[in-house]
């Protein structure tokens, strides 16, 4: 079973009823001869009789008196006329013919007679006739209201509603106080569609009777159909309080609340209509569905798993649960669930709705051929074309959406989904164009969209869009204005506004207008394009953080403006660098270097002297190097000013670096030319001091013991005041020979208890046969933290224990 | 006291090598590190050897054992193949074939045990200035001791009280058991009866190899099968021959080249050896985000047409 809650509210139309009552119109007395007047006047007070005591017999004596009249005078064309009407409110009709035919052969043009006639004509069914013959009444006199009452349901039932319309509206102004006019007048503007019209009569009736049931629930459609959820809830309650038997309104007043997105609201009248009806399937499924649409994926699951446990056939609901499956992230999942449920259902609904989640997880080939399949069973289902133009927009595929929505509209040229859609496809359609540079393409294809009436707003901001890029600033503001004009705070006509504030670099005013956009609604109100154009404003403003924040929004919808990225990329690799985040760094000069090519020159020589500090600190030195002299270079070419915004003071001295890189990638010695030549400043004199250690410690390790000493004095003389800088000189000079009172020297470091002090004492004691003792710094040393070599140190002293015996420990 | 008095007749014994005749081939034992009872069960093994290399060859082999190296060293013009130490064969006799190798219950390899009498100290540094014996032969264990034994911590003669040499292993061991030496060097097997002072590293059974150019073609191939076939047993420690293995011959002479474990002087760590090396800050950037008015796009949503669409279900 499918429910909408168009088929309901569509079901709810039964409440449209026209009562047509029986007219009664004040006789008016004619007199003729003295005898027929007595009949006659007898007949007038039956007939007040009858109206008064509510009884249809005095008619009957009514009709014999006019009878009697039309005896005793047969030109009494009064006693005709008043015939002619009893025997229409008898329902005599076939009689009442007879007589005013009969009268009209007497009296040719006596509008009276015409007008029962055509009455009685309506009323036996002879309609052509009594349209003809009312037409012609009406045509004559003006006061006749029941004919206009005639004419107008003559119309409705042919479906002219706008004849039918005129004649009620003549109807009404005749007999105001009269409620059958405005029924009438409402049920003619409801068939009609014309919302105002049927608002406007009902409010007549209402006043005339404000416990008016059907036009209480009337009101409530209107109300809805104009976008007044809560005035249209307001009467469906007044309606549900007038009779509450009628509890089909709670599930009106809910789908409403549903319809307009108040889910909180439609949950608790679907809530109160199953606890007076367990079993309402479609109030169950709705509250479903309410949860699912408020995000409360859990409750929804469980509210759909208990209408599948009352329905374990309902493949629908199984769908449900796939798309719950989608939402939850599990999308292999929500595939595979919703492909078998495909594959057991031969239901078109079920199929299509099994494609839009397939679409939705991004098998957009998937949803399309399901969808061509189904139009291919039923091509004349317009929705179905529509749901396959659907699958093609979605795949950018803009041509083939726009021949299929083509198609619909010639078959069906008042659908009006089918015109938006063909205008939503020539929009997207124009502003691919335009991405690409084709401005007369686009141009032509906004044109078009504009045509189709739909979405003018948003057709004139896209033609101004093309005329600014085709340096048509004048043209694009007045096509900018008309837009104004037409809804100025427009979502679109907020993007393009502040996209002329940003060229005429008023950039508060732009971002006022961005500001009030950001107010309108949600992500898919801003678009993409809406958190890009707040990134560029923030970043005219200084306010990188946030602007970074909006670009990564606008990322996340899907845009991709590669200089921007770049750029703020850039940006933040900058506050990380500033920080010392260096891993926040790394990943953010990875994102700008995907699209270094769109940065501006200035913006590259940032990035690339930023990408030279990640580089050394990965050790990729030769690449560092490289990428420093291009450094170098591109900086030199950068305008004086832009130099100065760059570093301070326009200068960008780069040998620092270079003398760093030399040193780390162990070329010495053009570190240290760089060095010598900048005459040992400041941070000049800390990379000297860090490459004499290295130096030290690599002439050590290749045993130029002479040449580790002068290193490693060289680095005290320049500040090295660590006790390992004394220590390392010590050791050069004790390999080099040169070491004065060496024992003394190195127990002076070992009773420091550094590990390599005690190591370096019991190699010294053991070279010299103090076995001993030199066992004793062996363990140690061996105790010490920082012990390198354990293994062979525990191998020495058990050497020396199995040798020598325990004293030597 | 029936056992020393047999070990020294076995001493006195000389055998004496039988001359081949021309139509022979001869196979010659000088393996003073392999405890053999006497030389008649020297003897005996080394004429199975032949006996079996008769069998494979087709060609008459005779046996010959030498109990001294001199002797050994006179003959070995007219032997075809030898039957030698490994480290005596590593140093001594270089140069030539490798036919395979003894082997016992542990492969071609055996650790060796620095042996004392019977209840003495088991602790090694107890024994400095003590005597020691070991078995003549190519002087490889001397060095061997030093550098395992005593981890090249001393040299054998600074260490010891006096280092003597046996003619062979049971000639060793007499002396420790009769209280002529203090230690001595032998075999795994060998040690039951004695106290283990030290426990060295693996070294190589004897050697079995070709002497001679006087085998070759189909009958080397049918020898070298034959020489690495042989299930005879001798000594308490061999059972067998295997392949040859040049890294297990080897396995003496390379533990005596090791040196002594020292350490080299380590130098100490700066905590500052490495600087900064970014360091020229950069100022903040001036230029905003160029805008794209292309990239925004001011139609209409999928949104609102998608509900829409989804109220037709």
């Amino acid at each position: 079973m499918k429910r909408t809650i168009k088929s309901v509210l569509m079901r709810a139309s039964v409440f449209w009823v026209l009562l047509a009552l029986p007219v009664y119109v004040q006789a008016q007395s004619h007199y003729a001869t003295n005898q027929a007047q007595e009949h006659y006047d007898e007949g007038i007070n039956y007939e007040r009789r009858a109206e008064q005591q509510d009884d249809l017999e005095f008619l009957h004596s009514a009709k014999k008196s006019y009878e009697a009249a039309i005896k005793a005078d047969p030109n009494m064309q009064s006693a005709y006329a008043r015939l002619g009407y009893v025997l229409y409110a008898l329902q005599q009709s076939g009689e009442g013919i007879t007589r005013m035919r009969e009268g009209l052969a007497r009296h040719v043009e006596n509008v009276e007679l015409q007008h029962y006639l055509g009455l009685n004509l309506f009323q036996h069914g002879d309609v052509d006739e009594a349209e003809a013959v009312l037409t012609q009444v009406v045509e004559k006199r003006k006061d006749f209201a029941e004919a206009y009452f005639v004419l107008g349901k003559i119309a409705l039932d042919k479906g002219d509603y706008e004849s039918a319309q005129e004649h009620f509206a003549s109807y009404a102004a005749q007999t105001p106080n009269d409620i059958r006019a405005y029924r009438a007048l409402s049920k003619v503007y409801i068939e009609a569609r014309n919302v105002e019209g049927a608002e406007s009569s009902l409010e007549q009736i209402l006043k005339l009777d404000s416990k008016d049931f059907v036009a209480t629930v009337n009101m409530g459609h209107v109300k809805f159909e104009k976008g007044e959820i809560d005035e249209a809830v307001k009467y469906y309650e007044r309606a549900y309080e007038m009779n509450k038997k009628q509890v089909e309104l709670i599930y009106i007043i809910g789908s409403a609340y549903y319809l307009s997105g108040q889910y909180d609201n439609a949950i608790k009248r679907f809530d109160e209509l199953i606890s007076l009806q367990s079993k309402h399937l479609g109030a169950a499924y709705f509250r479903a569905d309410c949860y699912l649409k408020l995000g409360k994926l859990d409750e929804a699951h469980k509210a759909f798993t208990e209408i599948l446990n009352e329905k374990p056939d309902y493949l629908y609901v199984k769908l449900k649960l796939a798309e719950i499956e989608h939402l939850r992230g599990n999308n292999s999942e929500a595939e595979t669930r919703t492909r078998l449920l495909l594959n057991e259902s031969s239901n078109v609904d079920d199929k299509h709705f099994a494609a839009v989640l397939l679409r939705r997880m991004g098998n957009i080939d998937e949803s399309l051929n399901i969808h061509k399949d189904l139009v291919k069973a039923d091509p004349k289902n317009e929705r179905l074309s529509l749901y396959l133009a659907r699958d093609y927009i979605e795949g950018r595929s803009y041509d083939e959406a726009l021949l299929i929505i083509s198609e619909v509209i010639d078959q069906h040229f008042s659908n009006e989904l089918a015109w938006e859609m063909m205008s939503l496809a020539l929009l997207y359609k124009g502003y691919d164009a335009m991405l690409s540079g084709d401005l007369v393409s686009a141009r032509e294809t906004f044109e078009q969209a504009r045509s189709t009436e739909q979405h003018n707003v948003e057709s004139l901001c896209s033609l101004s869009q093309i005329a600014m890029l085709e340096a048509n600033f004048e043209g694009a503001l007045d096509l900018y204005h008309e837009a104004v004009s037409i809804a100025e705070e427009h979502p679109s006509v907020l993007k393009l506004g502040s996209i002329f504030d940003l060229l005429m670099e008023d950039y508060g005013a732009a971002q006022r207008k961005l500001h009030v956009l950001q107010n309108l609604g949600d992500d898919k109100i801003i678009g993409a394009g809406g958190w890009y154009l707040m990134a560029i404003v923030n970043s005219h403003l200084g306010n990188w953080p946030l602007a970074s924040e909006q670009l990564k929004k606008a990322e996340g919808m899907g845009f991709v403006d590669m200089a921007a990225s770049a750029a703020i990329a850039l940006q933040n690799a900058m506050d990380a660098a500033k920080a010392g985040k260096h891993d926040e760094l790394d990943k953010e000069l990875t994102k700008a270097d995907m699209f270094k090519d769109m940065l501006e020159p200035i913006d590259r020589v940032r990035f690339n002297y930023l990408s030279v500090s990640s580089m050394v600190r990965q050790r990729k030195y030769s690449q560092a190097k490289s990428l420093l002299e291009d450094v170098k270079r591109s900086f030199n070419n950068l305008s004086a000013e832009q130099r100065g915004e760059v570093v301070e003071g326009g200068q960008l001295d780069v040998d620092y670096e270079l003398a760093y890189i030399n040193l780390e990638s162990g070329s010495y010695d053009a570190a240290l030319k760089i060095i010598a030549s900048k005459r040992g400043g400041g941070e000049y004199k800390n990379l000297e001091l860090a490459l004499r250690r290295r130096l030290g410690a690599d002439t050590f390790k290749n045993k130029r013991y002479s040449q580790a000493s002068i290193h490693f004095n060289t680095a005290i003389s320049l500040g090295g005041t660590e006790t390992a800088d004394a220590f390392n000189a010590a050791i050069a000079d004790l390999m080099a020979g040169k070491l004065r009172d060496p024992e003394n020297t190195l127990e002076r470091y070992a009773r420091q208890n550094i590990p390599e002090a005690l190591l370096a004492y019991a190699i010294f004691l053991d070279n010299s046969g103090q076995t001993a003792k030199a066992s004793g710094y062996f363990a140690r040393y061996l105790n010490s933290t920082g012990g390198r070599k354990a293994e062979d140190v525990k191998k020495i002293l058990q050497n020396k224990e199995r040798v020598w015996g325990p004293s030597a420990n | 006291m029936k056992r020393i008095v047999l070990l020294l007749l076995s001493l006195a014994f000389c055998v004496t090598p039988s001359l081949a005749s021309a139509q022979s081939y001869v196979v010659a034992i000088f393996a003073p590190s392999i405890d053999f009872k006497d030389g008649a069960e020297r003897n005996e093994y080394v004429s199975k050897v032949a006996a079996a290399f008769s069998r494979a060859t087709g060609l008459s082999w005779n046996g010959q054992a030498f109990a001294r190296a001199s002797d050994f060293e006179s003959a070995r013009a007219n032997v075809d193949v030898v039957i030698v130490d490994s480290d005596y064969y590593i140093s001594k006799l270089s140069g030539l074939t490798p036919l395979a190798m003894l082997s016992g219950s542990s492969g071609v390899s055996r650790r060796m045990h620095l042996i004392a009498k019977k209840g003495a100290s088991d602790k090694l540094y107890n024994y400095r200035g003590k005597r020691l014996v070991l078995v003549s032969g190519s002087g490889q264990n001397k060095k061997f001791l030093e550098a395992t034994a005593l981890a090249n911590e001393a040299s054998l003669g600074s260490y010891f009280g006096s280092v003597d040499e046996a003619r062979d292993v049971r000639s060793a061991l007499n002396a420790v058991e009769l209280g002529k030496a203090d230690l001595t060097l032998a075999y795994d097997g060998y040690a039951s009866g004695f106290t283990n002072v030290y426990t060295s590293p693996s070294v190589g059974l004897p050697v079995i190899a070709l002497s001679s150019s006087r085998i070759s073609g189909a009958t080397l191939e049918k020898l070298k099968s034959a020489a690495k076939g042989l299930g005879i047993s001798a000594s308490s420690i061999i059972s067998s021959s295997s392949a040859y293995s040049a890294g297990e011959a080897a396995n003496m002479r390379n533990a005596s080249s090791s040196q002594k474990t020292t350490m080299s002087y380590a130098l100490m760590d700066t905590q500052t050896t490495r600087v900064q090396v970014y360091s020229t800050p950069l100022l903040p950037k001036r230029n905003p985000l160029t805008l794209n008015p292309a990239m925004v796009y001011t139609g209409p949503t999928l949104n609102s047409l998608d509900k829409k669409l989804d109220r037709k279900l």
